[in-house]
């Protein structure tokens, strides 16, 4: 494969996972936020091919994404249809070891997800940005669009909610102490 | 304040935190303990990946139809019409299907093979069959681009870690340098030359063979490690939890001595670090759990002080570690 080819193949399979992600943080459906992001890279083949090699692609093409997931979304809901997450759940990796998680660990997983959805719009986007795509907040302020200061206090927003679930874990935990302590003693 | 200090966990999180942000955080770690404790559980949460979706993606899959779309698109040609009798239509029929044939046949006789060298960075390679690959920077794969046959080959010059997708009829064999390494579907990190080759298994089961000698072989499983030095092959449990930083860039210490986290910075960070003789022993020796993620050494030795009470300075190329 000629170098350029070869270059945008592996910036695909780097980003791809991660944007997929991304997507499905706005369209809540797997199958819609693979489409958006296979759309953005072919789009993005057409337009922007000489951006392959270069360090900006990755900006590129995560603003890209949103940009489009934001647009995929605004015409699902002017032409009424509302899709919902059909896919099964997808099947335990068999390849991934050190995250074999128990059940209840799972359910640990799911809580913490469900108080980072409760965040609003903005930082989770910046949240996204940061701490999946592992932008610096320069990089995520330019492309947001924010200043870096905002970029600052989403992030300490985003933490604060962490830390009330690790707080509100604790008083659990000792409660359940007490109790047992109570029960037998 | 509150609000204030989450903005500098953050920044400390994230790698943005400054030297007064740090001082900042040290101060209200020690102001009180279940602060340290809800910071080092909110570390441990954001270290893990339980903060989003870990559903992944068929990118060996997205990858075909995005190519299809983009880099393989060829121009179409023009097409021409031209009239046959009715019997050049059979004829032309029978052609079709005769070429057809060919064509059909023609891939699956020659693989193309496919070769990739990580010379920058590590690499994640997608192969056919939906195994991955992490390939070190320094190292080269050679895999062919249609898995036939009745093994899944590969060869590695380097070091690569595999998460191999499982096909028990099929199974995926590793041609390593001294060694050969058979598997049906696990995970594990494989460094090897030409004399040498190490094998370290973190799930499933793998069966490492000499290349010399086809009858020296080992069957190694989680947590364990085969090495061939010296045409001698052997087996033990894996000493070295943080064998995959080269890829994880993550370092982790359950109550291990002060002293030989600092060997191991030093190494992983190729960097001269030592211990200044104003350490008594008990700082030294201490036991430490810690975690780096990701981090630069700076933010590691300053991490690291702060736990152990201490500080580090830098003298030219020299990281110096000393009481506080």
């Amino acid at each position: 494969m000629p170098a350029l080819e070869n270059a945008f193949k592996e910036l695909f399979e780097r980003e791809y996972n991660n944007l997929c992600r991304h997507a499905m943080s706005y369209m809540q459906d797997s199958h819609l936020a693979e489409d958006v992001v296979q759309e953005t890279f072919v789009k993005f083949w057409e337009q922007k091919k000489d951006l392959v090699d270069s360090a900006n692609a990755r900006f590129y093409l995560i603003t890209a994404v949103r940009n489009n997931c934001i647009t995929a979304l605004r015409k699902q809901n002017s032409s009424g249809i509302h899709f919902t997450e059909n896919t099964p759940e997808p099947t335990p990796e068999p390849f991934i070891t050190n995250r074999q998680r128990t059940e209840d660990a799972d359910e640990h997983t799911r809580k913490i997800q469900a108080a980072l959805d409760q965040l609003p719009p903005k930082c989770k986007e910046v949240f996204l940005l940061v701490k999946l795509h592992g932008l610096s907040y320069k990089q995520a302020a330019e492309t947001l669009d924010l200043s870096v200061k905002t970029v600052e206090n989403q992030m300490g927003k985003a933490i604060k909610t962490l830390r009330d679930f690790v707080k509100a874990g604790a008083a659990i935990s000792f409660f359940v102490l007490f109790i047992k302590n109570i029960l037998f003693p | 304040m509150n609000e204030q200090i989450d903005i500098i966990i953050a920044k400390k999180l994230s790698g943005e935190a400054t030297a007064e942000e740090m001082r900042e955080l040290e101060a209200w770690l020690a102001a009180d303990a279940r602060h340290k404790a809800e910071y080092e559980q909110i570390m441990k949460l954001w270290q893990s990946d339980a903060l989003f979706s870990t559903q992944s993606f068929d990118t060996a899959a997205a990858w075909q139809k995005v190519a299809g779309k983009t880099i393989t698109t060829a121009t179409p040609e023009r097409q021409k019409t031209v009239k046959f009798p009715l019997w050049g239509k059979y004829l032309v029929a029978a052609a079709a299907i005769l070429l057809a044939g060919i064509f059909i046949i023609k891939p699956f006789s020659q693989t193309a093979m496919v070769e990739i060298a990580a010379t920058n960075d590590n690499i994640d390679i997608v192969l056919p069959d939906s195994s991955h690959i992490t390939l070190r920077r320094g190292s080269k794969i050679t895999y062919p681009e249609v898995f036939a046959g009745h093994q899944r080959n590969v060869s590695l010059d380097g070091e690569a870690y595999f998460q191999v997708a499982r096909d028990e009829s099929k199974p995926f064999v590793i041609d390593a340098g001294a060694a050969s390494v058979k598997v049906l579907g696990t995970s594990f990190d494989v460094v090897c030359d030409e004399t040498t080759a190490s094998v370290k298994v973190t799930s499933g089961k793998v069966q490492m063979t000499s290349a010399k000698n086809k009858q020296a072989y080992v069957i190694l499983t989680k947590g364990e490690q085969g090495d061939l030095k010296a045409d001698k092959l052997t087996e033990a449990p894996i000493t070295d939890s943080n064998f995959l930083f080269w890829k994880d860039k993550v370092l982790e210490y359950d109550s291990q001595p002060f002293s030989k986290i600092i060997e191991d910075l030093s190494v992983v960070y190729n960097a001269s670090i030592s211990i200044d003789l104003s350490m008594v022993p008990q700082v030294t020796e201490q036991q430490i759990t810690i975690s780096f993620n990701n981090q630069s050494l700076e933010e590691a030795l300053d991490e690291l002080c702060l736990v152990a009470h201490c500080q580090w300075q830098q003298k030219g190329n020299q990281y110096v570690i000393m009481a506080k």
